[in-house]
């Protein structure tokens, strides 16, 4: 992977990197905006900028710095050769998502000119969030193939995928998947509608129905396309390792995301764990697709 | 290209090795998660008692609030059932005679459940007898 370069390759590059950049800039921005054009204009997600508890707000924003420069580790805005380049590849992303955001919902009307500043801030640092890993995930999806250097290395193509084959890179991307469809979900009305309205027993059946979508998605997974393993690795070992610990992922998630927005507060333990199992439900879809898609 | 096809070789040789430790514990308690969530739920499936919404109403603070006065409360439900688009009223009563009366709806009150509210009052509820009471709901 490190090759030496002659000085005037390391400046055609170096010039060929910084109009990459900008082309990247704009991949980004059409990533942010795609992943979180649907919160943008989900009515309850404007409100929960200011009325949910400045801590658990500020938490859940400190929080997506490192979730940021994890997924920056796995992906990457451009080829990033170690943590440093990583986080800035992440306050990139969040700068992204913020300016995207902040002109989407000015237009929108959400947000104008003479707001408070708590009102302005709140409204947009919560969108921040989703638009910021579009924006990284976008750079991934729509970018990286596209590298037209005429020395690119093969193996750096190896490389990434070798880092998305770990088991914590699994693990990590389900967590990804999973916290951004509960993100998209849990601000509405219908998670807790539904919580209420429906039996226990239904309740339970969803929890087992999705362990089993999970379980079905893990093997599409794992025997995608060609790639089929020969080594024998059980039934029970996988389903306990990538099933279980991503559903379980899946409920942390939505349990963490529900209760940044508030929306645990004096619930009695049973009406949380609905709540949970019903979010758990897009979470679990969106851990799987993770894994899938990306 | 070999280089690299030797690489994914080996990765999935090293995926087919006894697995870490530490992926155990992650899935030990993934499941020790999962199964006591899905279990609690379970439980109470089975012994499922499908009381109607029962409501109390606690006044927990009043303070002078601008023009007029604020009365803080906490409205609980001890039922199973939830409560949605719950109506309560305050009324602040001299002897017999109703004085002044505010309502206040909650969009959905779980069971179990509390959530906290407040009464405008233009008189100081303290110095009347206050009468709170729930009005109606809807099944969610």
């Amino acid at each position: 992977m490190n090759k030496a370069l002659t000085s005037s390759q390391i400046k055609a590059r170096k010039k060929r990197c910084n109009a990459q950049f900008i082309v990247g800039l704009g991949r980004a921005s059409a990533g942010a905006v795609i992943f979180s054009l649907p919160l943008l204009m989900t009515m309850e997600m404007w409100n929960l900028g200011f009325y949910i508890e400045p801590l658990r707000r500020a938490l859940m924003i400190v929080l997506s710095i490192p979730l940021l420069i994890g997924l920056s580790h796995v992906f990457g805005f451009e080829e990033t050769f170690g943590w440093q380049d990583d986080t800035i590849d992440a306050f990139v992303a969040l700068t992204v998502g913020f300016f995207c955001s902040a002109i989407i919902l000015y237009i929108l009307g959400v947000i104008k000119g003479d707001n408070s500043g708590q009102e302005l801030f709140g409204k947009i640092e919560l969108q921040m969030i989703p638009a910021s890993i579009g924006a990284l995930l976008a750079q991934s999806q729509l970018g990286s193939r596209d590298r037209s250097d005429g020395d690119e290395d093969p193996d750096d193509n190896a490389a990434t995928e070798e880092k998305t084959t770990t088991y914590w890179g699994e693990i990590f991307l389900m967590a990804v998947g999973s916290l951004f469809l509960s993100l998209s979900i849990a601000p509405t009305e219908e998670v807790i509608l539904i919580a209420f309205s429906i039996t226990k027993w239904q309740g339970f059946q969803l929890g087992i129905l999705s362990l089993m979508l999970m379980h079905a998605f893990v093997y599409v997974v794992d025997f995608r396309g060609s790639e089929k393993p020969e080594h024998p690795v059980s039934r029970g070992s996988i389903f306990l390792r990538f099933t279980v610990v991503g559903y379980a992922l899946a409920l942390l998630t939505g349990f963490f995301v529900l209760w940044v927005f508030g929306r645990t507060t004096g619930m009695s333990a049973l009406e949380i764990s609905m709540i949970t199992v019903v979010l758990g439900f897009p979470s679990a879809v969106g851990a799987s697709a993770a894994r899938l898609i990306i | 290209m070999a280089k690299s096809q030797e690489k994914k070789k080996a990765k999935r040789a090293e995926l087919s090795e006894s697995t870490p430790a530490l992926e155990w514990i992650f899935a030990i308690s993934g499941m020790v998660l999962v199964v006591m969530m899905l279990s609690f739920i379970g439980y109470n499936a089975l012994k499922e008692d499908e009381t109607p919404p029962e409501i109390v109403i606690k006044s927990t603070a009043i303070k002078a609030n601008g023009s007029g006065f604020l009365m803080q409360i906490q409205v609980e439900n001890n039922g199973a059932t939830t409560a949605a688009a719950l109506n309560v009223e305050g009324k602040l009563m001299d002897g017999d005679k109703e004085v002044e009366a505010s309502t206040l709806t909650f969009d959905y009150l779980p069971a179990h459940s509390r959530r906290e509210g407040g009464f405008f009052f233009a008189k100081d509820p303290r110095s009347f007898k206050v009468e709170l009471r729930p009005l109606g709901y809807q099944e969610p």
